[in-house]
C-alpha cells in the first residue's frame, strides 16, 4: 500500500507553478534547426506570441538538450507546454495533448532520407556498416529499423547505430568518416561528398503539446493563438495538430511480423451434387382447348 | 266509251238482222224496221224508237227488233226500259246469245255489274270472239283493278272487233293501261306507241309511254320523262314518276326536287310525302323519313303502303314497338314480300328469335333466293338454339349478297367448332377452316390455332394465330400464339407473346393461366428463376383456389431453380428463389430442406439453422437420396453451428457420430461439413493467434480430407508461424500450383530468411494469380523500394 502511494506521488505531475509563469519547453533534437541559437530564438518568439493569450501570465521558452532533463521538467511541472520531436513523443506513447504541428515548407510532415558516403548506392551496401542518426531520446533502434526502414531490416543489419546531437551533426559525422551513412530529416543541407541513397517514410515535424495537467483554459487559448504564429527559421509556424499521423508513427515502432493467410475453401465449394442427384422438375401447361371455350 | 259501245251494238244488231230477214214475212214490219234503221243512221233516235215500237206491235216475235229497240233505249239513257225489253226478248228466245249479250251489257251499264259480268263471261266462254262482250268485260275488270283479266279481255276485243270500228284510241289506251298494271310494260308501251302513231298529241299515250318506260328501266325512262316535261304541270304524276326513277338511279337531289314539285302541285296527296320519305331513307335520314311518311299517312290514313314505309323508318330509328304496331295491320297489296321482310327485321331487332323463326321460316322456305329472308331465318335459328340448322341459311344469305350474314355465320361455325373441339378435333378444324374462309375473324383464327396446336401442328398454329394477333390485341390469341411458339421451339418469341397476353388479359383471371404457362416454358428451358418470377407475378391476380394451385407450381419452380443454382455453386441465387417461394407458397418441407441446404452453402448460418431447427422439431425427412433424407438435417445443423469457434468442437463431435451411419450422399455431406467446420475453426483460431487450436482443427480436417491441398497449405502456414521456416517452405513449394495463397506464405517465409528477392518474387506471383490479401501490395511496394525490383540481399 505504501509502495502504491509513493508511485502515485512520483507519477503525479506538479501542476502550475506558484509564480504563474508558463514555460514552453523545446525538445526536438531531430528537427532541422541551424543550431542551439536557432532553437532558443524559435521558442522564445513563440513564447512571446502566446503571452498575449496567457491571461496576463508570463510565458517563457526553454530549450532542452537531453530527453531526461525534458522529461524531468515535465514531470515536475516546470514545463506546461512544449515543442516535442515526433519520434521522441511517439516512442513515449504520446503522453501529451497535441495542440498543433510545426509547419516546414508548407507541410506538417517531412520525409527522412538515407545519406551515404561516397560508394554507398543501395541499402544493401550498408550491411554491417555504421550509421548515425540524430538522437531521438528514446527507442532509437526501433525508430530506425521498424519505423524508418519499415521492418525491412533488423538491428543486426548494421554494425552500429551512432547518436548525433542533431541532423547537421549526424551528416558531419559521415563527412568526417565516423559513420558510413546517416538518416536525417529532409531539408537539411547535405554536405559535399555525401549523397542521398533513398528517401524513407515521412515523419511528422515537432508537435506543440500541452503537458499532462496543463491549464485547460490556456490549452484552448494557446491552441487558438499558435496557428497565427509565424517564424523565419526552421519552421514557418504551426498548423492544427494531426494526432493520427503521430499515432501511426507510434504504432510503427513495433516489429512488423508478417503473417500470411490460410487457404480455407469458401462455403460455395459445398458440393451438393450427390444430394440433388436425379432431380427433375416440370410444370404442366394449360389445355389450349380450354382457352377457346 | 259508252257511245262507242252503242255504235258497236247497232252494227252488231244490223248484222244479225240481215241473217233473220229471210224468216220475216211481214212486209209491214220489215218496212217499219227499215225506217227505224234509217232514223238511227240519222241519229234520230226518238223516231227510231217510235218506228220500232210500231214494228214490234205488228210482229212481236222479231227478236232482232227487241235488241234494236233496247239499244235505242240505251242510247237515250233509258237503260231500265232497255233491260225490260231485253228480258222480254230473252223470254221469247232464252238461248239467243245476241239477246244475252245485249242484256249483260245493259246490266253493267245500270250498275248491276255482277249479274251483267256473269252473263257476259258465260257468253265469251262460249264465243270468245264476241268483241262487244269482251270490250265491256275489259272495262269492267279494269274498274275492279283486275288488270290481267282486263288486259286479256281487251286483247280479245281487239282481236275480234270488226275493222269498221277500228281507231278507237281510248279503248286501246285502256288496254295499254291494263297491260302496264298487269306487269307487261313492254306490251303496254307498244300499245301506247300505236296510239301515238296515229295521234302524236294523245296525252294519255305520251304519259303511257313514259310510265311503261319507267317500269321497264328507269335509266332508259329518263329521256321519255324528259319528253313529257311539258305535261308535268297538267299531270303532276310526271313529277312523281320522275322522282321515283331518279331515286332508283341514285339521283337524290333530282328525286327530292321532283317530290317537292309534286307536293306543291298536289298538296293534299300523300305520294309526294311518301317519295320524300323514300328519299330521306335513301339518305339514311330515318328521322326525316319518319316525318315525311307520317305526313303521307296524315294525307291518306288508309294507305297501307305509307304505314309500311313509316314502319321501316321507325325501325331504323329503333322505335321497334311503333314499327311493329304499324306492320301488324298487315301487308299492303303488292308489298307482301317487303312487309314480311320488314316485320322480320323488326322481330330481329327486338331480339325475339322465337317469333322471328315462326314468322320468317315458312316464307323463307318458299323464297330460298331471298338474301335477307335467308339471313333472318339463320339468325332466328341461332336465337332458338338451332345453330347447326342456321348455317345453310346464313351461307345462302351470304352467297346472295346479304352483308350481315357473314358475322353470325362465322360465329355459328366457331361455336360448333368449339363445341366439337373436345371430342373431334378434325371436325372442329374443318368448321374453323370453313369460318376462316368466310372472313378474317380473330376468334376463328384463335380457335383454329388452338385446334392446330392440339393436333400438334405448331407451325400451322403460329401462322394462324399471327393473323389473329395482327388484327387485334386479343389476350387469348397472344396466349395461344405463345404456346404455339413454345411448341415450335421459339422460346424468345413465346416469352414475348406471353408478356403481351398477360398485359392484354389485365385483370382477367386467365392472366394467371398465362403466367403459369410462361413459368412452364421458363422451367422447360432451364430458366427456373424466371419461372419463379412469372408465378409470383401471377399471384397478384389469382383467387384463393388458384393461389393454392400456383403455390404448388411455385414450389416446383423454385426448387428447380434452386437445384440448378446449387449445382453450379450459386447458392445465393438458390436462397433468393426459395425465400421468394416461401413468401408466397408458405412453408413446405421440400422448400425448407432446400433452403437450409442453399443457405448453408451461401454462408447464411442463421437462416439455415432457422429452417433446420424447424425441420428437426417436425422430425421431417428431406427429399434427398437415403440415408441423406434422414441424416441431412443433423449434418447441416452441425455444419452451421460449427461455423462458430465456440461450437466447432461440439459440432465436430456430433458429425463424427453421424459419420458412422452416413452412406451414399450423406457420407460426403458429413465429410464436407466436418472439414468445413474444422477449416473455419482453424482459420478463426489462427486469426486469433491461437496456433495450438488452429493446428488441432486442421488435423481434424485432415482426418476427413487427407489429401486436400488447402489443408496441407494451412498446416505449413502454422509451421511457419511456429518458426519452422524451412519445413514450411518445403510444404508450401509442393502445393503452390494448387493453392495460390501458398505464394504469399512462401514470400513470408523467404522474408523471415531475409531473402528479399525470393520473397518479392513469391508475392508478385501471388498477385499475378489473383490472390486477394490486403497487405500484399504494401509488402511488395516496401520490398521494391528498399531493395529494388531487381533484388539485392539485405
Amino acid at each position: 500500500m505504501k509502495l502504491f502511494l509513493i508511485l502515485a506521488l512520483l507519477c503525479t505531475p506538479v501542476i502550475a507553478r506558484a509564480d504563474d509563469t508558463i514555460t514552453i519547453g523545446l525538445y526536438a533534437p531531430t528537427a532541422p534547426f541551424g543550431g542551439t541559437g536557432d532553437r532558443v530564438s524559435f521558442v522564445n518568439a513563440l513564447a512571446d506570441h502566446l503571452s498575449s493569450s496567457a491571461g496576463g501570465r508570463k510565458v517563457q521558452g526553454k530549450v532542452f538538450s537531453s530527453a531526461g532533463a525534458f522529461a524531468a521538467a515535465v514531470q515536475k511541472g516546470d514545463v506546461q507546454f512544449a515543442i516535442v520531436d515526433a519520434p521522441y513523443a511517439a516512442a513515449q506513447g504520446l503522453p501529451y495533448h497535441i495542440l498543433a504541428s510545426a509547419v516546414r515548407g508548407g507541410g506538417s510532415t517531412g520525409a527522412w532520407i538515407l545519406v551515404g558516403r561516397a560508394g554507398v548506392a543501395h541499402l544493401s551496401d550498408l550491411k554491417g556498416k555504421k550509421i548515425v542518426a540524430p538522437a531521438t531520446g528514446a527507442k532509437q533502434g526501433a525508430f530506425i529499423t521498424n519505423a524508418l526502414f519499415e521492418g525491412e531490416i533488423d538491428a543486426t543489419f548494421f554494425d552500429k547505430i551512432l547518436d548525433a546531437a542533431d541532423p547537421k551533426s549526424a551528416l558531419t559525422m559521415v563527412s568526417v568518416g565516423k559513420a558510413d551513412a546517416a538518416v536525417v530529416p529532409s531539408g537539411v543541407e547535405v554536405p559535399g561528398g555525401l549523397s542521398t541513397v533513398m528517401t524513407l517514410r515521412s515523419i511528422g515535424w515537432p508537435m506543440f503539446v500541452a503537458a499532462p495537467g496543463a491549464n485547460a483554459e490556456l490549452e484552448k487559448s494557446f491552441a487558438a493563438a499558435i496557428t497565427s504564429f509565424s517564424s523565419g527559421g526552421a519552421f514557418s509556424g504551426f498548423a492544427a495538430g494531426d494526432a493520427g499521423h503521430y499515432r501511426a508513427l507510434a504504432g510503427s515502432f513495433g516489429k512488423d511480423v508478417k503473417k500470411g493467410p490460410l487457404a480455407v475453401p469458401p462455403p460455395a465449394r459445398l458440393s451438393v451434387r450427390d444430394l440433388l442427384e436425379g432431380r427433375s422438375f416440370t410444370l404442366p401447361s394449360s389445355n389450349v382447348l380450354d382457352l377457346i371455350k | 266509251m259508252k257511245r262507242l259501245l252503242i255504235v258497236a251494238l247497232l252494227l252488231g244488231s244490223a248484222t244479225q238482222a240481215r241473217q233473220i230477214r229471210a224468216q220475216a214475212e211481214d212486209e209491214e214490219t220489215e218496212v217499219l224496221a227499215g225506217d227505224a234503221r234509217r232514223a238511227i243512221a240519222k241519229q234520230d233516235f226518238p223516231r227510231a224508237a217510235e218506228l220500232l215500237d210500231h214494228a214490234l206491235r205488228v210482229n212481236p216475235r222479231r227478236i232482232d227488233l227487241y235488241i234494236l229497240r233496247a239499244s235505242v233505249h240505251g242510247v237515250l239513257g233509258e237503260h231500265d226500259k232497255a233491260i225490260t225489253v231485253l228480258r222480254r226478248a230473252q223470254q221469247l228466245a232464252p238461248d239467243n246469245d245476241n239477246v244475252a249479250t245485249a242484256l249483260g251489257i245493259e246490266l253493267v251499264q245500270v250498275g248491276k255489274t255482277d249479274e251483267g259480268t256473269a252473263m257476259l263471261e258465260k257468253i265469251v266462254a262460249r264465243q270468245p270472239r264476241r268483241f262487244d262482250a269482251q270490250a265491256v268485260l275489259g272495262h269492267q275488270y279494269a274498274t275492279r283493278g283486275e288488270w290481267a283479266r282486263a288486259a286479256t279481255a281487251f286483247a280479245a276485243y281487239f282481236d275480234a272487233r270488226p275493222s269498221a270500228i277500228a281507231g278507237e284510241d281510248k279503248l286501246r289506251i285502256e288496254w295499254a293501261n291494263a297491260e302496264l298494271r298487269a306487269g307487261d310494260a313492254v306490251k303496254a308501251r307498244g300499245l301506247y306507241e300505236q296510239v301515238l302513231a296515229s295521234n302524236k298529241h294523245n296525252d294519255a299515250a305520251r304519259l303511257g309511254v313514259a310510265w311503261s318506260a319507267a317500269a321497264i328501266d328507269c335509266k332508259g325512262a329518263m329521256s321519255a320523262l324528259d319528253a313529257i316535261a311539258d305535261l308535268e304541270k297538267q299531270y303532276p304524276e310526271v313529277s312523281l314518276v320522275r322522282g321515283r326513277c331518279a331515286l332508283i338511279l341514285g339521283r337524290i337531289d333530282d328525286a327530292q326536287g321532283a317530290a317537292e314539285r309534286y307536293r306543291k302541285a298536289r298538296p293534299d296527296a300523300g305520294d309526294g310525302w311518301a317519295l320524300s320519305g323514300d328519299v330521306a331513307l335513301e339518305q339514311k335520314n330515318a328521322g326525316a323519313a319518319e316525318a315525311a311518311f307520317t305526313k303521307a299517312l296524315a294525307a291518306d290514313g288508309k294507305n297501307h303502303v305509307y304505314s309500311f314505309k313509316l314502319a321501316r323508318a321507325e325501325r331504323r330509328l329503333g322505335k321497334l314497338d311503333a314499327a311493329a304496331h304499324l306492320l301488324e295491320v298487315g301487308a299492303p297489296a303488292g308489298y307482301e314480300d317487303d312487309w314480311t321482310i320488314e316485320y322480320g327485321e323488326v322481330l330481329y331487332a327486338r331480339g325475339d328469335g322465337k317469333a322471328l323463326a315462326a314468322h320468317i321460316g315458312p316464307w323463307s322456305n318458299a323464297h330460298p333466293d331471298h338474301a335477307t329472308g335467308q339471313f333472318l331465318t339463320g339468325v332466328a335459328l341461332i336465337a332458338t338454339g338451332e345453330t347447326a340448322d342456321a348455317i345453310p341459311h346464313l351461307d345462302r344469305a351470304r352467297a346472295l349478297g346479304e352483308p350481315r350474314a357473314a358475322k353470325p355465320l362465322i360465329q355459328s361455325l366457331d361455336a360448333l367448332a368449339t363445341a366439337a373441339a373436345s371430342s373431334d378435333l378434325g371436325k372442329a378444324r374443318a368448321l374453323f377452316e370453313q369460318a376462316a374462309q368466310v372472313g378474317d375473324d380473330p376468334a376463328t383464327f384463335r380457335g383454329l390455332g388452338a385446334v392446330l396446336l392440339a393436333q400438334g401442328d405448331a407451325s400451322g398454329a403460329v401462322k394462324t394465330l399471327e393473323k389473329a394477333t395482327a388484327k387485334t390485341n386479343d389476350a387469348v390469341a397472344w396466349h395461344l400464339l405463345a404456346r404455339a411458339y413454345q411448341n415450335g421451339k421459339a422460346p424468345d418469341q413465346a416469352r414475348n407473346a406471353f408478356a403481351k397476353a398477360i398485359k392484354a388479359y389485365g385483370s382477367d383471371p386467365r392472366a394467371v393461366a398465362a403466367g403459369s404457362d410462361l413459368a412452364a416454358l421458363e422451367l422447360a428451358t432451364g430458366r427456373g428463376e424466371q419461372a419463379v418470377d412469372a408465378l409470383i407475378a401471377a399471384f397478384a391476380g389469382a383467387d384463393a383456389a388458384t393461389k393454392t394451385s400456383l403455390a404448388k407450381s411455385l414450389v416446383i419452380a423454385a426448387r428447380a431453380a434452386a437445384t440448378d443454382a446449387m449445382r453450379t455453386g450459386k447458392f445465393g441465387v438458390a436462397v433468393r428463389v426459395l425465400r421468394d417461394a416461401q413468401k408466397y407458397a408458405g412453408d413446405s418441407t421440400e422448400v425448407q430442406c432446400d433452403l437450409a441446404l442453399a443457405a448453408t452453402g451461401n454462408g447464411n448460418r442463421d437462416l439455415a439453422l432457422d429452417q433446420l431447427h424447424k425441420l428437426e422439431s417436425a422430425k421431417a425427412s428431406c427429399p434427398y437420396p437415403a440415408p441423406a433424407d434422414e441424416l441431412a438435417i443433423s449434418i447441416l445443423i452441425a455444419w452451421n453451428e460449427g461455423a462458430s469457434l465456440r461450437k466447432a468442437e461440439g459440432a465436430l463431435a456430433r458429425l463424427e457420430r453421424i459419420r458412422t451411419k452416413a452412406r451414399g450422399a450423406a457420407e460426403p455431406l458429413a465429410r464436407m461439413a466436418a472439414r468445413d467446420i474444422a477449416l473455419r475453426g482453424a482459420q478463426e483460431a489462427y486469426a486469433n493467434g491461437n496456433l495450438r487450436l488452429a493446428t488441432k482443427f486442421l488435423l481434424t480436417a485432415k482426418g476427413y480430407d487427407r489429401n486436400n491441398p488447402e489443408l496441407i497449405h494451412d498446416l505449413a502456414v502454422i509451421d511457419l508461424a511456429n518458426g519452422n521456416v524451412d519445413g514450411a517452405i518445403a510444404q508450401l513449394s509442393q502445393i503452390k500450383d494448387e493453392v495460390p495463397e501458398a505464394y504469399v506464405n512462401l514470400g513470408v517465409a523467404y522474408d523471415r530468411k531475409h531473402d528479399a528477392q525470393a520473397a518479392l518474387d513469391a508475392w508478385k506471383k501471388a498477385m499475378a494469380l489473383g490472390v486477394r490479401y490486403a497487405p500484399l501490395k504494401d509488402w511488395i511496394d516496401a520490398k521494391t523500394r528498399f531493395w529494388g525490383d531487381g533484388g539485392g540481399t539485405p
